[in-house]
Order: structure tokens, then sequence, then C-alpha cells
């Protein structure tokens, strides 16, 4: 039988293949490894047509033919409850991968063969890649994958897919099953059914020698006693980290194009257009657009992503949602919400995507209106810009304080006002890993690259059009009809209220925005922020900053995630809170 | 006879007889292999929900779905 070209699930970007080949598998047991392995580093992310959801896509070579590879979401059931799994189990039933490679948890074999029976059931070419023989081999078990294949009908392949061992192997034999073309369609009865199989053939394929081990991490992550002093800790770290080493980037990225890049930017600029507003504004976009990038935006949220990577791969992100799902409960989320609503203090847009593995429509909404009340490390930087810097640490915390009451409320209310009812809790611990840097590094620059292709042209265009109503001075113009709410409710003055306004397009442009607006109104004497605001008007002015809408880049993400109804309305949610709080902030008798 | 698996106190391995959940939670629990017949090792009780091991596999799992899980001792 000859090969099947071209499947239409196959994004064009990766060019012509020669059939596609899906990796599918229950959660936590290598399959990105794999998948990584397979296909080196050159992964790329699309949407699946139609749906939300997107996939990871790569190309491996094999004797001579090019194959996409689809990572598809992990799952544990043909029978999805969330969309993404969902999605798994249509693409599976649906024909459009030529064969699948069902990746599946040596140390954990008989809660694994239950997908792996309902998708060979399919009739789909399958083969199975034993993954983490050598976790299991550590703890004493031992399967036979002979034995195991002969059972199952298809090919298994023993891997360890965090070293890319067994990768060529089951490649080839994936693409040798897919010449042979589809299976009998075989009916296996109910869940009761399958289970029963699944655990009588692992009966029979493991041997297991002494007695089994079993890991304390899990009491210890999980009990309030030991584990909230740990979570703190964590979470402590993170910000740290991300604090630190992101600050350290950002000065090395933002002094490395200032100094290289910047000064021949600005000399062909004004070559070709002229030391003119069409010139001044090109260099609003290109220049100080990628720098203030390069500066706030990629620093804090790479760091931030190799630390997501780590928590992920040592499985303590799952010990944390068990922690957290009696507090996440009151306010109608489930506990694996608190995965997205951590990572949302580096950057909201990844956490909102991240909220797909929620069920409902209901939990989705209220994690979305969380997420986007989350300080990310932009918001996090201008508290410290400007409440940190002039006033100290104490007033900054407090800001944060006031920035958790918040979401804990605003969870509280929306639980209590929105029809429905708050999740079931059912979740597995993973069981705690090293992680290996070759994963934590794949990871972090597979989201790092999606974030930096969706986040840099909304920032250039956003910096093009801030640029064309500074330069031509029609920035001057709103600030009378903001004038009762930043003066009157607020009691900011005008140019706070313009760059409010504008820091929508990037909030980390908060505080430089406000001193260059400054300027210009009131001259150079304008040095620093004290020189323009009060304490009161500071601690204002930076708590309106972090509870009104993120930022563009998180509204497109909503409207994308939740439709544009729901995206302006927890916009308009964020933007009265923040209003509220400031007229709050600004009678409260701070000295100065 | 059985009882709801949030009630169950006693011995900590417990088999599940019946499961009284309907929709998709029902085949969250399929999946997970939370079927009748499953020998189920109750690890921890805390407020709210408790921590059971099937086989090699540790579950969390809220109080409101172990009322669903009718077990009886192992």
């Amino acid at each position: 039988m000859s090969m099947p070209h071209c499947h239409g699930a196959a994004p064009a970007s990766l060019g012509r293949t020669d059939g596609v080949i899906a990796l599918a598998g229950n959660p936590n047991v290598g399959k990105s490894s794999l998948f990584n392995a397979l296909t080196g580093s050159a992964a790329e992310v699309a949407n699946y047509p139609g749906k939300t959801v997107e996939l990871g896509w790569g190309v491996a070579e094999c004797g001579g033919r090019r194959l996409a590879i689809v990572d598809l979401p992990g799952g544990y059931s043909l029978d999805a409850a969330t969309e993404d799994q969902r999605l798994a189990a249509m693409f599976l039933r649906g024909g459009e991968a030529g064969a699948v490679i069902l990746v599946v948890d040596a140390t954990n074999l008989a809660r694994n063969l239950f997908l792996a029976l309902q998708v060979v059931a399919t009739g789909i070419p399958a083969v199975v890649a034993l993954n983490l023989v050598d976790e299991a081999e550590a703890a004493g078990k031992t399967v036979d994958a002979d034995l195991l294949s002969r059972e199952l009908g298809v090919p298994v392949v023993r891997t360890v897919a965090s070293r890319g061992e067994g990768g060529p192997e089951v490649l080839r034999a994936s693409v040798a099953t897919m010449e042979k073309g589809p299976r009998p369609v075989v009916a296996l009865g109910d869940a009761e059914a399958i289970h029963g199989k699944a655990r009588a053939l692992a009966g029979r394929a493991v041997r297991q020698d002494g007695a089994t081990r079993d890991s304390r991490l899990w009491r210890w992550t999980t009990t309030p006693a030991t584990g909230l002093p740990l979570l703190t800790a964590v979470l402590l770290g993170i910000f740290s980290f991300v604090y630190y080493v992101g600050g350290f980037l950002s000065a090395a990225f933002s002094g490395a194009w200032t100094a290289f890049v910047s000064p021949p930017l600005r000399a062909g600029t004004f070559a070709v257009l002229g030391d003119t507003v069409a010139g001044r504004t090109a260099l609003w976009g290109v220049d100080s657009g990628i720098n203030a990038t390069l500066a706030v935006g990629i620093p804090y949220v790479l760091t931030f992503y190799a630390l997501l990577a780590v928590l992920e791969d040592s499985g303590y992100l799952t010990a944390a949602a068990v922690l957290t799902h009696r507090s996440l409960a009151r306010l109608g989320l489930h506990g694996r919400a608190a995965i997205p609503l951590i990572s949302g203090a580096g950057c909201n847009v990844p956490a909102i995507l991240g909220t797909r593995v929620l069920g409902s429509r209901r939990e989705r909404f209220i994690a979305c209106t969380l997420i986007s009340l989350v300080p990310c490390s932009a918001r996090t930087a201008v508290v410290f810009g400007a409440v940190g810097l002039y006033l100290g640490p104490i007033p900054a915390l407090a800001i944060f304080a006031v920035a958790l009451l918040v979401i804990l409320l605003t969870g509280l209310a929306l639980n209590r006002l929105l029809p429905g009812k708050p999740p079931a809790f059912l979740l597995e611990l993973f069981p705690f890993r090293r992680p290996t840097a070759r994963s934590v590094a794949f990871k972090t620059w597979h989201r790092f690259k999606h974030f930096t292709v969706a986040a840099v042209p909304v920032v250039i265009l956003g910096s093009l059009i801030l640029g064309a109503l500074y330069e031509t001075g029609l920035v001057w113009s709103l600030a009378g009809p903001m004038e009762p709410v930043v003066g009157g409710l607020l009691g900011l003055p005008a140019v706070a209220g313009l760059a409010l306004v504008f820091a929508f397009l990037r909030k980390e442009l908060a505080l430089q925005l406000l001193l260059a607006l400054a300027m210009i109104q009131y001259g150079n004497g304008m040095a620093s922020l004290t020189d323009l605001l009060t304490p009161v008007q500071l601690v204002t002015y930076a708590l309106v900053t972090v509870v009104y809408v993120p930022c563009v880049a998180t509204v497109a993400a909503l409207g994308r995630e939740l439709g544009w109804r729901r995206a302006l309305l927890i916009s308009g949610i964020t933007i009265a809170l923040a209003v509220a709080l400031g007229a709050v902030a600004a009678r409260l008798p701070i000295g100065g | 006879m059985s009882v709801p698996l949030d009630e169950a106190t006693g011995p900590s391995t417990w088999v599940i007889e019946r499961v009284r959940v309907r929709g998709p939670l029902r085949w969250e629990l399929d999946a997970l292999g939370l079927v009748p017949g499953t020998a189920v090792r109750v690890l921890r009780r805390a407020r709210g929900h408790l921590v059971i091991a099937v086989a090699e596999a540790r579950y969390g799992l809220g109080d409101e779905v172990a009322r669903g899980l009718l077990v009886r001792r192992g």
C-alpha cells in the first residue's frame, strides 16, 4: 500500500509531507519529550481548524520520507470531558492521522492501557512507545514488551524519551504500520470491561521484583501544615527569580539594543523619512517598541516560562492544585485552575490560554476574569518602579495584597452570581520527577517563541499608534473628556489619565510614558515621578494600573478564548474595579 | 454493605461497588479507572477532599465526588 500524502490536518507551513503521525497518551507520560526527540526543537503551534485548541506540529525524517508529527493534548480516554481532550479523541477517530504513536507509562501500565486499548480498537495503525522503562526498572518492574505486543496486536517499542532513546525505532515502526493501513475495528464493551482487560493484561506483562516504593513527597506537598509553607516558598522563589534574573536579562537585552541597534536604526529611518512626524512615528514602533519589549516583556516572560516548565516537569503543580482545591472551590474553580492562575503572574496571555484545561464555560469565565486581575510581570514592574522605588517595599507589597483581595472577592462574587455549580474535584497527582534540562529548554523555547510571535507585532502596532498620536499632538485632546474620572474621582493630573489610556497598549510603559508626557507638559524639571505625583497619587496610579484591563494582547486572548462579548465584559469589570479602588486610594491619608 | 467513599472509615482499602454519578464526571471517573470492581486505597483524608491510590496512580478527589462512589471493604 502506498503512503498517504499531505493529510489536510497538517498546517501548510510544514510544507509537503508524506503522512501525519499523531502522538497520543495520558498526561505526563513523556509525550512531549518524545515529540521533541522525534522532531528536534523546530516545533510550531497551530490551531485545529474551527477550534481554539492548539496542537504542536513538527517534521521528522524517516527512510527518506518527510512526516508531519502532531502532539495531541494528553488524555485518559476517547470519551473525554474537556475541550482539548475531545479534540484529541476527534483527531484519532476521524482518521486524520496515518498512524498513532501511543505513549504509555511503564510505571503505571494498567491505567495507561485503558486508552491504548480504546485507540487500538478504532483500527487506526498504531505503535506503542513503552516509555519511562528506566523508572519502571528502578522501581523493580520489568515489562514484557513482546507479550504486550502480541496481546495488543501492535508493535511495542521501549523508550526513554527524556534521553531520546528509542525515538528512531518507534518512528520506523510507525512508518511500517502506516504502510500496512488500517486494521479492523474491534468492539470493546464498557469502561468496566476495558479496565478489566487492561488490568489483566498489565498483570501478565509486568513482573514486580520486591516491594513497591512509596514516595512521601506527595504527602508533604499536599498536607496544609507542610504544603502551605512550601507553596509560599515556591511562589516567593518564582517572584524573586523572575524579578532578579528577569531584571538582569532586561538590562542586558535593552543595553545591547540601545548600544548597537538603535543608533543605525535612527540614522536609517531619518535618512529615508527625514526628521518628520512620519519618521519619528516610525521610530516609536521599530525602535522604542522593540526596545520596550526587550526591556520589560521578553526577559520576564522568558524567565517565568523556564520556571513554569521546571514546576510542571517536577510534578509539583498537581500537588499545589490538591492543596489549593478547597480555597479555589469557593471561587467556583477546580484545583486545576491553580496552574494558570499562578502562571498569570508571568504573563496573562499564556495563562488565559491555559484555562482550556478547565471543563465548563462558567469556570473558564471565572478563571479568565481572575487571571486578568493577577498582576503580570509588566504590572509588577510598574508597582516596583513607582511605589517600591519612591515609597519603599511595604507600600508596594500592600498593593499586591490589595490585588489579591480583589481577586478573592471577585471570585466569591462571580461564583455566587453566575448560574451553575463549581466543578467537582478530581485530579491525578503526578509522581515527582527530576526535570531534565532538555525538556525544560524545549518547553520554554516553544512557549516563548509562540508568545513572541503573538505579542511583538501587537506591541509594534500599538507603539506606532501611540507615536502617531503623540507626534501629531492629538494625544492632548483626550485629556478633557477624561477629566471627571481622572481628576475628579482619582485625583490624578490629566497626563496620568493619558498615560493610563496608552498603557492599555503596553502596561510596562505606564511609567516611562507618564514621565515623557509630564516633561512635555510641564518641562524638563519633571525628572522624577515624585516631581509630578504626591505619595497618595503614586499609590492611586499604581493601583489603577494593576487592576484595570491588563493590555491589548490579553484582551485579544480573552476574545479568542471566550468570545468578544465576554472579553468586553471582563474588561468592563476590571475598569470598574480599578476606578472604584483608585477613588478609595485617592482619599487615603497617605503622607507627603 | 456499601457506603459512600467519603464516609468510609476504618481499613484503608476499599472496592468500588457502584458509581452514582452521571454525565462528564462519570466519563472522567471511567477514564481514570474508578469503576466497579476497582480496589481503592485511601491515603489521606482532608477537609473537603481525599487522596486515594488506584494501583500505581494517586488521585485527589473532592468529597462530592467521593460521595458518588459506593464502596465495600476490600
